[in-house]
């Protein structure tokens, strides 16, 4: 017979009965029977402490206990009536009955996917209906006897169904043990183990769940995505409560990354001119922008003193260059980013033994399992779980062989490519080791992806930096390409490919549609070198596919500029990577997701309470450093050594602005289109339609650039346009205004005369009638109520009508006609001219245009209409509208006869500079940039004239003219100009054969320009270098250079690029209406 | 009596709406050709300080016809005779179907600070006008006093 039980606590304390039963559900593991206590009298003296109960199996046998909870349940069955305190129950999840092909298990007879999406898709459909519900059973032997209470059923039944846990279970306390009814609740307790198999096994959930990791890792697959996805996050999440659940907590003092800077003093003006904005608010805003949180990142402030202080490693002795000290420590850092077992020498508090911190991600939180049950000598005392991505380990989790590389992200001129290149040098093998596909071909080479523009730059700097007989270097580029020189063995130690985006995109397509050609698909690199990385920030395009399918075990990013937009420029290097965690989308979201979140609230109104965001997001900030500090090594040009002396020291720079006068020709041009637009303008002002016609505005401002380059550009530019015309007739316009050219020079030669087309502001309603003024089309019958609208040669409107009525009332009194407004005159029927709508003028923007036709007065009273179009504008439609009033002719045929375009100022000084060197060095070679390509024609048409030989390089040159025209400017020794615009040559492009710069126009933003001056003023520079800019007086140029210089260049390169968003430049974090004030301002200078 | 022509609508919409300064000018009720409008005195004018009725009526014809002004206070202006008619270019052949109730009574105004002797109405203001011209204005002034005060009637 059974004890009567005394009371309820004594069932809380009664030492176990029974050892650990096996689950309900089948399990992969072997759990053997655990050791035992002999059973116990139920004697309320014995211990009350919870835990002393039959010792649980230890880790060895293939779990982890981790310990214990409660958890109540409910009877379903009438039939319990032998429960009793300590009787063992089985614990198992219901499955939803599936059709019966497949079975009950949740592993066991869905064999491993193929390499297909229907095993992905059935492996979803059958987790899916799995998960439905979160119903776990209770029972003994194969009788079930009732259902765990909700609370309790949430925690368990996801891990239940990863496969995550193994429960055992007893009985505490039945209400009514003899007469048990339905809904009487059963208290049992519940003793939780980790399968053994599911630490240090990060593909462990996968498996249970029935589909191979690895096929789950397809990108672009959304349902091999899911899966993957939602696995993970339950698995994390239930992990995490059941952690919770049995009351273990991580430790809080687990050291992160050494406590390096205040964010909000991290700003320190070391940033780069393309990623740092210092904001210009007021200092006390509690604000933080974010740009300045994400570019503080990036300063060397943010990586500790410790950048500084890497260790230095002695240079290759095949290199054939000295290194500098700091490339030196960039080597030994790669080299151990390439070799993670190298132990660090960070120190840090709070390490356990066995630990390195280095190498750990700051992200898994060490847990200390409960201690105070026997456990053998071997078993582990603590574990570690990645509360981002689920995983455990039992292990020191270290960053695994398969993130081996990093981005290198110095600042441009560093010389990142001699980093790199001593980096292959010193990692020197010339056996291949074995790739892990056996579809790819193994291969000691690495493989260096460029732009197009730096191709032979890497060769060459490939095979100079090394001494004879140890580099070979390998160019994948051409119809011709072939990589069969590969697989041939190399007597040199180090093998490189170069090749360039684009040719990677074409084998990659060729890959992928199966074509059996070799490319460089079919290897497995020894190392992925990409140059300019962030070629590829965007994920979803080929490029990066075609990136992240080469086949190697080191990959490294080398750029400049490691993010241009944000955080997702940085992601797509790390998934390129294959950075774990935080390469993986998900874990990714947790760090940015708090960033986004909180810029997404502040451009609210209201603003609301940023408080908790902030602190999300800057806890996010720190991780996002501790990432960093791992993967990415930057330095920049103007740090200074802890011994005093500047990292780098380049020859000086000098910089000078040239300012020019123009001829008077280019004087009378400039004025007249100037003004010209300036009334544009201001009537667009005045409409409001600024930010509509923002391409017209551009236009505008181009115009006036063109300008001050070279007239004859801005003839093109305005023929183009249509917009110069035959003169007009002299008896048809009044005469207007004539602009003077300034005229400072005693010279008795006339000025030439303007005749401008005056503007027509049509009113908006007849002034005899007051009604609106319509336009109807030609097509619509004269007989209707709308009469056409007139307009007198005094370009005053009025309705038909009106004017018919005004015309007959004064004509038997035989007065002239005069313009009732203006009282011009006298007006001949002839001269009136009728206004109806017409298709707009081509490459203009109003939504119609305005025909002027002849009116004859009889049509009035008749339906025929005029067949006979003549616009009062001669040979050119005029465009006018009733509320925006632009019209396309600006100049006329007369005027520009007379203008001289045969040279200009800007290339008159040019040639003076070249021609006559004032320095002792005749030979200097110089480059010259410019924004325009019709002037870099120019120029060259005027240097070959006056017998200078130069090379020129452009965006319609190939890959082979560019080559030769470089290396005739390196080489040739008569050969002193270059001719460069600035997106053609690239960035990268080395040019310190050259000492002299000169920009022939200035660009709305300054660090395009410093780009431009950094091909020269770079490392491996000799000389002093001169920068010239080339600014026309009195002209927009030189309020151009005002708003450079007034530091809002971000927004003027918003203007200045005709599309507003380009997405290679950083955006202020102003509010759109505060942007909007200061273009309009920056305009409104402009224009004068 | 034809409907009333949208322009005529239009103006005393707009007299209403946006009213000029100095100038009250309100239609009759039943009639509304019929103005009744009231000039003040242009400052630094003998007439300074008076407020003159007026009536004003549109004809037919109007706009292509010019409306009918008539002073109903008693003036001293040489362009102005005892009936009250007005002599000005604009009510007569230089009219203009352009030109507006509004503009007509502006130019009435302006009149009044600017008489023009050389094309008179009535030749004894005129000129007495002309030969002495500060005892003119004292005339006009004491008759703007005497007739055109709000007060008197």
């Amino acid at each position: 017979m059974k004890d009567p039980p005394c009371r309820i606590t004594d069932f809380f304390c009664a030492p176990g009965r029974t050892g650990p039963t096996r689950t309900a559900g089948p399990s992969p593991v072997n759990v053997e029977r655990a050791r035992r206590k002999p059973p116990t009298s139920s004697s309320p003296a014995a211990k009350r402490s919870r835990r002393e109960t039959a010792a649980p199996p230890a880790a060895c046998d293939g779990v982890v206990y981790l310990g214990e909870f409660l958890c109540i349940g409910y009877l379903t069955t009438c039939r319990g009536a032998n429960l009793q305190a300590g009787d063992p129950l089985d614990i198992s999840r219901t499955y939803v009955p599936t059709p019966p092909a497949r079975s009950r298990g949740p592993r066991s007879n869905i064999p491993p996917p193929a390499i297909s999406e229907s095993g992905l898709g059935a492996a979803l459909t059958a987790y899916t209906q799995r998960t439905r519900n979160t119903i776990v059973r209770f029972g003994r032997g194969p009788q079930e006897l009732g259902r765990l209470r909700q609370d309790s059923a949430n925690v368990v039944a996801p891990l239940l169904d990863l496969g995550l846990l193994e429960l055992t279970a007893a009985v505490v306390y039945v209400a009514r043990p003899a007469t048990p009814q339905l809904g009487d609740e059963v208290v049992m307790r519940a003793q939780a183990y980790l399968p053994r198999a599911a630490f240090d096994n990060p593909t462990y959930v996968a498996w249970q769940c029935g589909f191979d990791p690895v096929v789950a890792e397809t990108w672009d697959d959304p349902i091999a995505t899911e899966l993957r996805e939602r696995v993970q996050l339950d698995a994390q999440t239930a992990l995490h409560a059941l952690f919770a659940r049995c009351g273990l907590t991580a430790h809080t003092d687990r050291p992160v990354v050494p406590d390096v800077i205040d964010l909000d003093s991290s700003n320190d003006g070391g940033s780069q001119g393309e990623t740092g904005h210092v904001p210009e608010q007021d200092p006390a805003s509690t604000d933080d922008q974010p740009s300045v949180q994400l570019d503080a990142l990036f300063t060397p402030a943010a990586a500790g003193a410790g950048v500084l202080d890497l260790p230095e490693h002695p240079a290759p002795p095949t290199l054939a260059y000295t290194l500098h000290p700091y490339q030196c420590q960039a080597l030994g850092w790669m080299l151990a980013r390439e070799r993670p077992a190298t132990p660090s020498s960070v120190k840090c508090a709070g390490v356990l033994p066995g630990e390195d911190l280095a190498l750990m991600d700051p992200a898994w939180l060490r847990f200390v399992l409960p201690s105070d049950i026997g456990r053998q000598a071997d078993d582990p005392d603590r574990f570690y779980f990645h509360p981002h991505t689920g995983q455990l380990a039992l292990r020191f989790p270290r960053v695994g062989r398969c993130h081996a590389g990093g981005i290198l992200a110095d600042e441009m001129g560093l010389g990142k490519t001699i980093e790199m290149l001593a980096l292959l040098h010193a990692d020197a093998a010339s056996d291949p080791e074995p790739s892990l596909d056996p579809d790819r071909s193994p291969t000691s080479a690495t493989l260096v992806v460029c732009p197009l523009s730096l191709l032979s730059q890497w060769q060459d700097e490939a095979r100079q930096s090394s001494r004879p007989g140890t580099v070979r270097v390998h160019l994948h580029y051409g119809p011709g390409r072939d990589l069969t020189a590969l697989a041939a063995p190399a007597s040199e130690p180090v093998t490189v490919v170069v090749t360039s985006y684009h040719t990677l995109l074409a084998d990659y397509t060729a890959f992928t549609t199966g074509t059996t050609r070799t490319s460089l698909f079919n290897y497995h690199f020894r190392r992925v070198i990409l140059d300019e990385a962030h070629t590829i920030k965007a994920r979803h395009t080929q490029s990066f596919k075609a990136c992240y399918a080469l086949s190697t075990t080191r990959r490294w990013a080398v750029t400049g500029t490691p993010y241009i937009n944000g955080l997702g420029d940085l992601f797509s290097l790390l998934h390129f990577l294959r950075a774990e965690p935080y390469g993986r989308a998900m874990a990714w979201r947790t760090i940015s997701d708090p960033i986004t979140r909180l810029e997404q609230a502040r451009v609210l109104r209201p603003a609301p309470d940023l408080t908790p965001l902030r602190a999300a997001a800057d806890q996010a900030y720190t991780r996002l450093r501790g990432i960093l500090q791992q993967t990415l090594l930057r330095r920049t040009k103007n740090l200074t050594l802890p011994s005093g002396l500047p990292l780098v020291t380049l020859p000086p720079l000098r910089q000078a602005v040239v300012t020019l006068d123009f001829t008077t020709s280019e004087r009378a041009l400039y004025e007249a289109v100037r003004t010209d637009s300036q009334r544009r303008f201001r009537l667009l002002v005045a409409t409001g339609a600024v930010w509509r016609k923002y391409m017209h505005v551009f236009q505008l401002l181009n115009r006036l650039r063109l300008g001050c380059c070279h007239p004859q550009m801005l003839i093109d530019n305005l023929s183009r346009a249509a917009a110069i015309v035959d003169d007009p007739d002299p008896t048809d316009l009044p005469c207007v205004p004539r602009l003077r050219t300034p005229d400072p020079s005693p010279d008795p030669e006339p000025a030439p005369e303007v005749r401008v087309q005056p503007t027509i502001q049509l009113t908006t309603e007849c002034p005899v009638c007051l009604e609106t003024l319509t336009y109807p089309t030609e097509a619509i019958d004269l007989g209707s109520e709308q009469l056409p609208t007139i307009l007198l040669p005094c370009h005053h409107a009025l309705c038909g009508g009106c004017w018919a009525a005004y015309a007959d009332q004064l004509s038997p009194k035989a007065r002239s006609t005069t313009c009732p407004l203006c009282r011009h005159g006298p007006i001949t029927p002839e001269s009136v001219r009728r206004v109806v709508r017409a298709d707009p003028v081509q490459g203009t923007s109003s939504e119609f245009a305005l025909v002027l036709t002849h009116l004859d007065v009889d049509e009035l009273d008749s339906d025929a209409v005029s067949d006979r179009p003549v616009s009062i504008f001669t040979g050119v439609r005029a465009v006018i509208s009733p509320h925006r009033a632009v019209e396309e002719p600006c100049l006329t045929r007369g005027f520009v006869a007379g203008l001289d375009l045969s040279t200009s100022a800007k290339v008159h000084h040019l040639l003076e500079l070249l021609t006559t060197p004032k320095e002792a060095d005749p030979r200097r070679k110089t480059v010259v940039f410019s924004q325009y390509t019709s002037f870099l024609t120019i120029v060259s048409t005027e240097l070959d004239r006056h017998g200078l030989a130069h090379g020129r390089l452009d965006g319609t040159m190939t890959h082979g003219q560019r080559e030769l025209a470089l290396r005739r400017f390196r080489t040739d020794v008569d050969c002193t100009v270059l001719l460069l615009s600035l997106r053609a040559g690239g960035t990268g492009l080395n040019l310190t054969c050259a000492s002299r710069v000169f920009l022939l126009d200035p660009w709305w933003n300054t660090a395009i320009e410093a780009q431009a001056v950094d091909r020269v003023h770079r490392l491996g520079q000799q000389r002093p270098v001169d920068v010239v800019r080339f600014i026309v007086r009195d002209t927009i140029e030189e309020r151009m250079r005002d708003i450079q210089q007034s530091k809002h260049r971000l927004l003027g390169e918003a203007l200045g690029a005709p599309e507003a968003a380009d997405p290679d430049v950083p955006t202020g974090t102003d509010e759109p209406a505060q942007q909007h004030q200061r273009r309009m301002e920056e305009l409104r200078h402009l224009f004068g | 009596m034809a409907a009333l022509p949208k322009r005529i609508t239009k103006e005393i919409e707009r007299l209403i709406k946006d009213p000029v300064p100095g100038i009250i000018a309100e239609p009759h009720e039943d009639n509304l050709r019929y103005f009744d409008v009231v000039i003040a005195g242009p400052t630094q004018s003998p007439f300074q300080g008076g407020e003159f009725k007026l009536e004003l009526f549109l004809p037919e014809g109007y706009p292509m016809e010019p409306p009918k002004v008539r002073f109903l206070t008693k003036i001293y202006h040489p362009n102005i005779d005892k009936l009250g008619r007005i002599c000005l270019d604009i009510l007569k052949d230089k009219w203009s179907p352009a030109l507006q109730v509004r503009t007509v009574l502006l130019s009435i105004q302006a009149l009044l600070s600017a008489p023009n002797p050389d094309d008179p109405l009535d030749n004894n203001v005129a000129q007495h006008w002309k030969d002495n011209e500060k005892d003119a204005i004292a005339t006009a002034t004491a008759w703007t006093q005497q007739y055109a005060l709000p007060a008197s009637k």
